[in-house]
């Protein structure tokens, strides 16, 4: 389908309507489709046959999770949600069709879905989603109902694996989001984003509000730790200004699989909840005036180049505040220091979001690089507390056996998304 | 589980009625029964509980001797089995509130029975205790005896019962700024954008993540290199191909410990980095990258450099809290003093 | 590490690329290196350019030993890239 390319928006006006389907429940069936009930019925044949021309050395085995299953989800990588455009453009641009700049028109998504891609290449530490029991309450993934898509490739090489699987489970989440639109009914609920007033159709009068942005950092340091800005490596990113709703909109995919619990999956990203929170305030109590997406380099220089861009952008801007997220830990929160300190020079006022690595007793000092103007940070909890998990019926996903259905006692780091620093969850640490 | 909550009380010699400064070198010895202001604190304590034993110790003899003194203290406060200890108050005492915080800490790590104590809130043993032992502040001096076992007395027994001593404004201890997780009813995206607003409202607001403080240790040295003996250790888990070992490729505290190769460089395909904290083929392709040979075996012939240690340590960083970094820096040090190391290069992912 | 060791009184250098947390944790010694998969070494650069600046940078390093450092000042960032 050619991309149709009509009169361009103002920044203002442009819009990006988000149409969701609720699904109830998930079942294997010849076709793929979603019933007038909200079953969305999949055929596994044709979604993991989804790679096999480009990449034939890949098997894919297919499992249906649902919330509340005594399932444990092993070797988690990456977790889309469903979605397809009708009209322009593609779910996930520079991925299942051409770079077209995303955040405009109508995307429909699977509401309460997941497809949650599951492997071991070399490296990766292993990351679980626990659907039921204690565990649970850590994963946004336990309330979803979850395409698992289990790859294995022996001998396969690093780089061709890691691509095969990222591009198999958008392919997937776009086929299943694809049922959304063939199944002749209108979403059950439609979210607008835009900035200008719905009613008046301008920008909201500034007045006294202030200008705020969001500072979202990526990590692209190399195999299994990328990040990808319109299908592209964010490696040698300079500091980027999207629209919020690009954002949303399926510019960013995750590549990153090292310790689950700090991931910040595809998933996510289009359901950014910084740039949602951001939003629910635009135009009563901030200006919302954009997303800088930064790299974190991986040499201390290259940190400190991209953080003074990202505050000077931010300054030019206007901006009186930002939000800054960063995504995993150790060096990273190097990367999320400088981008406050030089924020703050600028006269930016910050909040940042991280978590912690306090120790197994909680006792260790909860940051591994800080700064004197970081005053005003949220906790996303502490990647070293230990979690006692009952033993589980089944397990799914890669390696899945019996060793992994045992109970166990795992560090939190262990968990999809338990100390998601994009702010996802509710879990934090205090002070005792 | 019934029955009083058996209590050891510690003292110093001055609370202990031996005797004043010249008795402060006295070894530990036990009394049964409360001693001196352990009167006080039994009658805060009431029915609820019983001072089995009173142990003393000269406040020198602690800390001059800490090693020995908290072996023998330890021994008689187990032979008791007690379910919780009370050391002091010490109030505004150095040493004897270095002393109240050191065996608290003791106990309640090696015996597993939880130790509170009380201390000013300005007496440094709180910076350096507060985090093993239940700290409840009080004033300056002993004139307030009766109100500080007062305060100390129910948290005691809370400890003694194994109950959750509660947060510390409820709990009447200082917060010993240990993490602990809760639930928030609101998602952490919420409170950022929270607390960003009240920041450009002006408005008063709290961070959830308390600033670090870091020691500093004054630099060791300078040496001169061309004399030294210089050892390397390494972070990023540099281990022979094929990992022998099986050293765990994050957040361990094991420490390895490899020869290093006779030549002049690190040779290819040898080794092998197992953190699983970085990408990890340069190192692969070429583990010069990660421990410098080629580099220091031409610094020692031309003499820049007087030997090197024929061995390297390598720890595995990748997501190790620093409590574990520590213990495996202590091993680390020990070996490489033991062996007359001099001089040391750390390289680090 | 590096502070455990000068606990012990001996002097220690550190070799890393997160220079600022190498100083928040209070190494006293500390040298830039060249990227976190790759602290001495640089695969972008030719061979014999890699073996040089690793040279540089070790020598860098040993030099340290031999001074009295500010509290964990950097030395100046070393051959680019």
């Amino acid at each position: 389908m050619t991309p149709q390319f009509g009169a361009m928006s103002s920044v203002e006006q442009l819009a990006l309507h988000v149409g969701r389907f609720p699904v109830r429940a998930a079942q294997a069936a010849d076709r793929t489709e979603l019933t007038g009930n909200g079953v969305l019925r999949i055929a596994p044949s044709e979604l993991c046959a989804l790679v096999q021309a480009e990449f034939p050395a890949l098997h894919v085995s297919l499992d249906l999770v649902h919330p509340g299953d005594p399932v444990r989800i092993v070797h988690a990588l990456d977790a889309i949600e469903p979605r397809f455009k009708p009209e322009a453009g593609c779910a996930f641009p520079g991925w299942t069709g051409p770079v077209v700049p995303a955040g405009e028109g109508t995307v429909l998504a699977l509401d309460g879905v997941a497809v949650i891609v599951s492997g071991r290449p070399a490296g990766a530490q292993p990351a679980q989603v626990e659907m039921s029991g204690p565990g649970a309450a850590y994963s946004p993934f336990a309330a979803t109902i979850n395409v698992v898509l289990t790859c294995e490739a022996p001998g396969m090489s690093p780089a061709d694996f890691d691509r095969a699987v990222r591009l198999l489970g958008l392919r997937v989440a776009e086929r299943l989001g694809r049922a959304a639109a063939e199944c002749g009914r209108p979403p059950a609920h439609t979210e607008t984003f835009r900035l200008a007033d719905a009613r008046t159709g301008q920008a909201p009068p500034a007045g006294d509000l202030p200008a705020a942005g969001y500072v979202l950092y990526v990590q692209s340091q190399g195999l299994l730790r990328d990040t990808f800005l319109y299908g592209r490596s964010a490696a040698q990113l300079l500091p980027a200004l999207l629209h919020p709703n690009e954002v949303l909109d399926g510019a960013l995919v995750s590549g990153n699989y090292v310790i689950g619990c700090q991931k910040n999956p595809t998933y996510l990203h289009a359901n950014n909840p910084v740039v949602g929170e951001l939003y629910r305030r635009h135009g009563r109590e901030l200006i919302f005036r954009g997303v800088i997406v930064a790299n974190e380099e991986s040499g201390f220089a290259g940190k400190q180049a991209v953080a003074r861009r990202v505050a000077r952008m931010a300054g030019l801007l206007g901006w009186g505040g930002a939000v800054v997220t960063k995504e995993g830990g150790g060096n990273a929160d190097s990367d999320l220091m400088l981008a406050c300190r030089y924020l703050e020079a600028m006269g930016i006022r910050t909040a940042l979001i991280t978590n912690e690595v306090a120790g197994q007793d909680g006792a260790s000092q909860p940051l591994v690089d800080f700064t004197p103007e970081a005053v005003a940070m949220v906790s996303a909890g502490n990647i070293d507390a230990e979690v006692d998990l009952p033993p589980a019926e089944r397990a799914v996903g890669a390696g899945a056996g019996a060793d992994w259905q045992k109970a166990m006692r795992v560090p939190l780091a262990r968990l999809y998304c338990a100390t998601n620093q994009f702010g996802w969850g509710r879990l934090r640490a205090v002070s005792v | 589980m019934g029955g009083p909550v058996r209590v050891v009380h510690y003292l110093n010699q001055f609370f202990g009625q031996i005797g004043g400064e010249e008795r402060a070198g006295v070894a530990p010895n036990l009394r049964p029964g409360p001693v001196g202001p352990g009167l006080a604190l039994q009658a805060a304590l009431g029915k609820e509980a019983t001072i089995c034993a009173t142990v003393i110790c000269g406040d020198n003899y602690l800390a001059e001797r800490e090693r020995e003194a908290l072996a023998e203290i330890g021994r008689l406060v187990a032979q008791e089995k007690p379910d919780v200890l009370v050391a002091g108050p010490a109030f505004s005492s150095g040493r004897y509130g270095m002393a109240c915080g050191a065996v608290g800490s003791f106990v309640a790590r090696s015996l597993g029975i939880p130790a509170v104590t009380g201390l000013h809130p300005e007496n440094p043993a709180v910076g350096m205790y507060r985090k093993r032992v239940f700290i409840v502040p009080t004033g300056p001096t002993a004139a307030k005896m009766v109100d500080a076992v007062r305060a100390i007395a129910p948290l005691a027994l809370r400890l003694g019962r194994g109950e959750d001593p509660g947060a510390p404004e409820h709990g009447g201890y200082l917060p010993r700024g240990i993490r602990a997780h809760r639930w928030s009813d609101r998602s952490a995206a919420e409170r950022a954008a929270d607390l960003l607003l009240a920041r450009l409202a002006g408005a008063p607001f709290e961070s959830e993540v308390p600033l670090p403080t870091y020691d500093r240790v004054p630099p060791a040295g300078p040496v001169d290199p061309r004399a030294a003996l210089v050892g390397i250790v390494v972070e990023g888990g540099l281990v022979p191909a094929g990992n022998p070992d099986r050293l765990e490729s994050a957040r361990t505290g094991r420490v390895g410990l490899y020869s290093l190769p006779a030549g002049d460089r690190m040779p290819a395909g040898q080794y092998e980095a197992v953190s699983g904290g970085f990408d990890r083929r340069h190192v692969g392709a070429d583990p010069n990258r990660l421990l410098p040979l080629d580099a220091l075996r031409r610094l020692q012939w031309s003499g820049a450099i007087g030997r090197l240690y024929p061995h390297y340590h390598t720890v595995v960083g990748n997501g190790a809290d620093t409590a574990t970094v520590d213990q495996s820096a202590r091993e680390i040090v020990a070996a490489l003093r033991d062996a007359g190391v001099q001089a040391a290069i750390l390289t680090a992912t | 590490m590096a502070k455990e060791l000068e606990r012990a009184r001996i002097p220690a250098v550190l070799i890393c690329t997160m220079v600022s947390v190498a100083r928040a944790v209070g190494a006293n010694r500390v040298v830039p290196g060249s990227g976190i998969p790759h602290p001495c070494g640089n695969p972008d650069l030719s061979p014999e350019a890699e073996e040089r600046a690793r040279l540089s940078l070790v020598e860098q390093a040993v030099a340290l030993l031999a001074t009295v450092p500010e509290h964990g000042e950097p030395v100046a960032e070393t051959v680019a890239g």
